[in-house]
């Protein structure tokens, strides 16, 4: 504890240093990736626009070119045309690598490595100081909640979900401006997801700009400011989470059942008046949809002043799944 | 030149038993044939009885099969270049580790055999014989290593050993050919020096690629034939190097799933 209050004064003023220079965020404009010379097109005149310190999520199908485009602005794949630029400076630039951090789809290790090696070969990869390799190292693990018993243990004898967090790890080593994450909480169990949720946000605290490619919509919805829906290798639709906008809501509402049938005719009545419709209605609870928040609280205050035993309101699907649905529904624009 | 690639080269190959085991017979395998001969011949220094500096060869093959290719299979040499150190710095790394490593493998075993010698015949202490060859060894890994890790470059996992294959088989076919071109100019009675030269010089760049042989005490004795091959190995591993350097930069590393 004692050492680790020596170090972070030192590593403060470095940060303090990096809030200086110029950042301008990742500009994409226009990128165009094809693999199999040109037979197959991932990337199509695709332009996106990160910001400093924003996270932003990035949600799309299967093979719509998620990976690819994380891939380009890593440097990883030299695109056919449009151009990429990481605070004003190419992805394979040597700054630009200083300031990345990454973390891939499918994960790669020197498997006989520990882990603990693993994240001190990085370290040492990043250009980060020797002093402190041990004791950032370590924080790291810790910050993934990999346990310290695997510490020491043979990478190739990890879970599935061990090898994420250290990925995840890995990802953080020197201390990146940029994060991009292609779905961080794949084969993960539910702790798991929890604790990277938890640790998105921290880190989002912490003034990093996070690209995050994830399924889990309602991880994005927590953690993002804006979501870009990507499909067939283009930008399919912008959306902003923190923006409020009435949109229409599906409910599914719980009353305490004694006497049944009176509940329902008397839930009919009452809701009937605030509801766009009711989807399903039973014994102890109804499916409804409303105009938006406004008419949800209306909903609910009519049921209240009805002495309605209501037990639980519960959204049925969130703004993104919503979203979601509606995009691939879409046909895309030619 | 980037210690971590260094160091994390040689201790993988520390975690992989196969090579170890493979890396213990070939230093094993001269040095007890040499005791046998040495036994029972204990006094003259033959330079037939010292095992070949073409050793070196062997040992620096074990340690640069698949040193790039390796690491293109399984996908970490994007998360190595993706941290701030630069493509070149990663090859001439790959490149110093391999030859360092072979080197002290190979001069090692000549060293062992030195000692064995010395202990049979003390007047054979450093002997002359042991140093040139011990130098030529070195040259010979560190020439090797550097086509061997252009090789690596070219391919994903251990590929590299079928190029390797195919280069040595295409000098062999071209031996085969240049002499019965020459036999029929025998033959013939034609008397064409240049066709003779054109086909030495195509024989000396087989060589010089697959054998990177300086005769140090050549060097020694300041003869101006040994010149030559100095040259020639500089220009190889300028080439391997700066070749392998491009074909890293123009390559793809690929995480999405195909
Ligand atoms: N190495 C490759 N070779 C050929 N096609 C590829 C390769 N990688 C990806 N693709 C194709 O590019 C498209 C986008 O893939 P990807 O970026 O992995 O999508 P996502 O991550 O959104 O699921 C897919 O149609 C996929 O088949
Ligand atoms: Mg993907």
């Amino acid at each position: 504890m004692r050492l680790l209050d020596e170090v972070t004064p030192a590593i403060d003023s470095a940060a303090a240093v990096g809030e200086l220079l110029p950042r301008s965020g990742i500009v994409v404009s226009g990128i165009t990736k094809t693999y199999k010379g040109g037979k197959v097109k991932a990337l199509n005149n695709l332009s996106l626009e990160i910001r400093p310190g924003e996270a932003l999520g990035l949600v799309g199908p299967n093979g719509a070119g998620k990976t690819t485009l994380l891939s380009c602005l890593m440097g990883f794949l030299l695109i056919d045309s449009g151009s990429i630029l990481i605070d004003g400076e190419a992805p394979d630039a040597l700054a630009t690598r200083r300031v990345l951090g990454y973390l891939p789809e499918r994960l790669t290790f020197d498997r006989w490595m520990t882990g603990r090696d693993y994240m001190q070969y990085h370290h040492e990869l990043a250009g980060m100081p020797e002093a402190t390799r041990k004791l950032d190292c370590e924080a790291l693990l810790e910050k993934v909640e990999l346990h310290p018993s695997t510490w020491s243990v043979a990478v190739k004898k990890y879970s599935r979900g061990m090898l994420q967090r250290l990925g995840f790890a890995q990802a953080l080593v020197g201390k990146p401006r940029y994060l991009l994450l292609d779905e961080p909480a794949s084969g993960m169990d539910p702790h798991g997801v929890m604790i990277v949720r938890q640790l998105l946000k921290t880190l989002k605290e912490d003034g990093l700009t996070i690209l995050l490619n994830s399924h889990q919509l309602d991880q994005i919805e927590k953690v993002c400011d804006r979501v870009i829906f990507i499909k067939a290798g283009t930008v399919s639709r912008v959306e902003d989470l923190n923006e409020k906008i009435e949109q229409e809501e599906h409910l599914l509402i719980r009353w305490l059942s004694s006497a049944t049938e009176l509940r329902s005719e008397d839930f009919g009545r009452v809701a009937q008046k605030e509801c766009l419709a009711i989807t399903e209605i039973n014994s102890d609870f109804a499916r409804v949809s409303t105009a938006g928040s406004a008419a949800t609280v209306k909903l609910i205050k009519a049921l209240v002043t009805a002495n309605f035993p209501i037990s639980e309101v519960r959204p049925e699907d969130t703004r993104l799944e919503r979203l979601f649905i509606k995009s691939s529904q879409e046909e895309p624009t030619a | 030149m980037n210690r971590a690639v260094c160091i994390t080269t040689w201790r993988e190959f520390g975690a992989n038993k196969v090579r170890v085991i493979l890396l213990t017979l070939l230093f094993l395998g001269p040095i007890v044939t040499f005791t046998l001969q040495r036994c029972g011949n204990p006094e003259a220094l033959n330079a037939d009885l010292l095992s070949h500096p073409l050793m070196a060869s062997f040992f620096t093959l074990l340690w640069a099969s698949g040193v790039i290719g390796r690491e293109v299979q399984n996908g970490t040499i994007a998360l190595v270049l993706a941290r701030p150190i630069t493509i070149a710095n990663y090859v001439v790394s790959k490149w110093f580790a391999v030859g360092f490593a072979a080197s002290l493998c190979a001069v090692e075993a000549v060293f062992c055999e030195h000692i064995i010698s010395a202990i049979n015949c003390p007047s054979l202490l450093w002997a002359p014989e042991f140093l040139a060859n011990g130098f030529e060894r070195i040259i010979l890994c560190f020439g090797t290593a550097a086509f061997l890790v252009f090789l690596s470059s070219l391919v994903s996992g251990l590929k590299d050993l079928a190029l390797l294959a195919g280069f040595g088989f295409m000098f062999v076919l071209y031996n085969a050919f240049a002499h019965t071109v020459y036999a029929m100019f025998g033959n013939l009675h034609i008397d064409n020096d240049y066709c003779l030269y054109f086909g030495r010089i195509i024989e000396s760049l087989f060589t010089a690629i697959l054998f990177p042989y300086v005769p140090v005490s050549a060097f020694f004795s300041g003869s101006l034939f040994a010149y030559g091959p100095v040259l020639a190995l500089f220009t190889l591993i300028t080439c391997c190097l700066s070749f392998s350097i491009w074909v890293l930069t123009h390559r793809e590393f690929s995480y999405a799933a195909d």
